[in-house]
């Protein structure tokens, strides 16, 4: 196996064409003449983005989850519906039909314009899917925790809350870290909806430049400023997992 | 050294094709100095959907129409060529990568001809004339760009670079796609769309409830776009000419902008 890895990296290093690699994708002029915008602009809306997505779709999903743990059937239908729905769609899709979709049904524009309905749609994405991963984090916890509590004589909404859930999300943080992730690269489809100077993310930005300037390097830039930020992320959760299972 | 015998053993093979099908052409251009992407056909690279200049349709033998198609179809059958249309994309074909890439021979996208582009590719003489239109909600009361908050255009084309220069105040949302726009001012998030003319005014036949309110003769002009091919743009203009002296280029025309 370690003989084919060497082959294939042998063979890459000497077909590949280094003097054109560099001029296209590693260009120090072009990489000068992004900063700071690349930073100040774009990569601080995709955090931007992404930090309000993933907390209304943190409070969407837990919605879900208790709905679809719920005793109530109509709850339990509603959930079941809208995770299927926007689990299966394309999150371009549910962008369009948000941000296009809403205001021309309803005549009724998103706060935030074109920002806000891509946060709404993203949010509304992003709470499908980790409603699935709380449900199993609920679940995960062992009954026994709910049955003691239930028997102390706490109500069903206190023991979730201050029993089952602060378990739950112990579980599954490293999960939802997942989705995080996900949802930092989802922020590139937001040009969809249309973007201005200011509100350009990191892979618009980048797309952008490179046409501009017909060279392939921003895309090299972004791609490392991508992983400048989910790089620290899962180390930063990787450490939290840690210390979790000590002090267990 | 093993790049130099692989383009020697590819030129022997493409001598060997060019001579076995070497009787057949009626081009007044030597096709073997086209260096063409694959022999004996021109390689068309268009960006859809752009209609009434480009689009997809499947009853034609091609897979696309449009006045850039049926146009670049005319130039290869002048050169004796048979063409096939390619969808690279249409940052990457006025970016020159379609080309560096071996995706296409010539480019019939309405590309607008500009400086910039220029030193990315090619371009022929130019075969259109485009102005660029704003279209604005018919019940809306705008009647000139400066009754405008915002407008919609479309990321990299030159409405964009035309707002971006002399629409002082107005704030400019860009699209990827041609769609956006059009979709962004029904949905009331933008007060207008700056497009070529030539789309818009499609649009606006199919939409009682859109106006074309100004047009801006920008002295913009389209041109085919090759790289770095000399022999086949000179080939291309030639056909051009030919076609416009021969009266095929009028009966194109015609055919896709009945009135003008």
């Amino acid at each position: 196996m370690y003989v084919i890895a060497l082959v294939v990296v042998v063979l890459a290093v000497l077909i590949g064409d280094w003097d054109r690699i560099a001029f296209n994708f590693f260009n120090l002029e072009v990489m000068a003449d992004m900063f700071p915008e690349v930073l100040t602009i774009a990569a601080r809306n995709t955090l931007v983005y992404t930090l309000l997505s993933f907390a209304i779709g943190l409070v969407v999903a837990l919605a879900l989850a208790l709905m679809k743990l719920s005793s109530i059937g109509p709850y339990r239908a509603f959930a079941i519906g809208y995770i299927e729905l926007f689990r299966g769609l394309p999150a371009l899709i549910t962008l369009i039909l948000i941000g296009f979709g809403i205001p021309i049904a309803f005549d009724f524009n998103m706060p935030g314009g074109r920002v806000g309905a891509g946060v709404l749609g993203l949010s509304i994405v992003a709470g499908a899917y980790m409603a699935e991963t709380i449900r199993a984090g609920i679940e995960a916890v062992p009954r026994g925790q709910s049955e003691a509590a239930r028997s102390l004589g706490m109500s069903s909404n206190r023991t979730m809350f201050t029993i089952v859930l602060p378990q739950a999300f112990r579980i599954i943080i490293p999960p939802l870290t997942n989705e995080m992730v996900l949802l930092i690269k989802d922020t590139s489809l937001f040009f969809v909806l249309g973007t201005t100077p200011l509100t350009k993310e990191l892979t618009k930005f980048a797309r952008d430049f490179m046409v501009e300037i017909r060279n392939a390097t921003p895309l090299t830039v972004a791609a490392l400023v991508y992983l400048a930020i989910t790089l620290p992320l899962t180390w930063l959760v990787r450490r939290l997992e840690k210390r979790a299972a000590i002090s267990r | 050294m093993k790049s130099k015998t692989r383009a020697l053993a590819v030129l022997a093979v493409l001598a060997l094709v060019l001579a076995a099908c070497g009787d057949g052409d009626e081009g007044t251009v030597d096709p073997d100095d086209l260096e063409l992407v694959a022999p004996g056909t021109l390689t068309i690279c268009t960006d859809v959907p752009f209609p009434p200049m480009e689009f997809e349709d499947s009853e034609s033998e091609l897979g696309y129409d449009g006045f850039d198609i049926e146009l670049s179809v005319a130039i290869a059958e002048e050169l004796g060529l048979t063409p096939t249309i390619a969808t690279p994309g249409f940052e990457a074909i006025t970016g020159g990568l379609a080309f560096e890439n071996d995706d296409c021979d010539v480019a019939a996208a309405s590309i607008t001809i500009t400086e910039e582009r220029e030193e990315a590719i090619d371009f022929s003489d130019p075969y259109f004339n485009s102005e660029q239109s704003l279209l604005v909600k018919a019940d809306s009361g705008i009647t000139t760009w400066e009754d405008l908050g915002s407008v919609a255009v479309q990321t990299g084309t030159t409405p964009e670079i035309y707002a971006q220069e002399n629409w002082e105040g107005v704030e400019i949302v860009s699209f990827e796609d041609a769609a956006g726009p059009y979709l962004a001012l029904d949905a009331g998030e933008v007060d207008g769309v700056l497009f070529d003319l030539v789309s818009q005014q499609d649009v606006a036949n199919n939409d009682d409830t859109l106006v074309i309110v100004e047009t801006y003769d920008t002295g913009e002009e389209y041109g085919l776009a090759t790289q770095d091919t000399p022999n086949l743009l000179a080939a291309i203009n030639e056909s051009l000419a030919g076609l416009r002296e021969d009266g095929t280029y009028d009966e194109i025309l015609n055919n896709w902008f009945p009135e003008t």
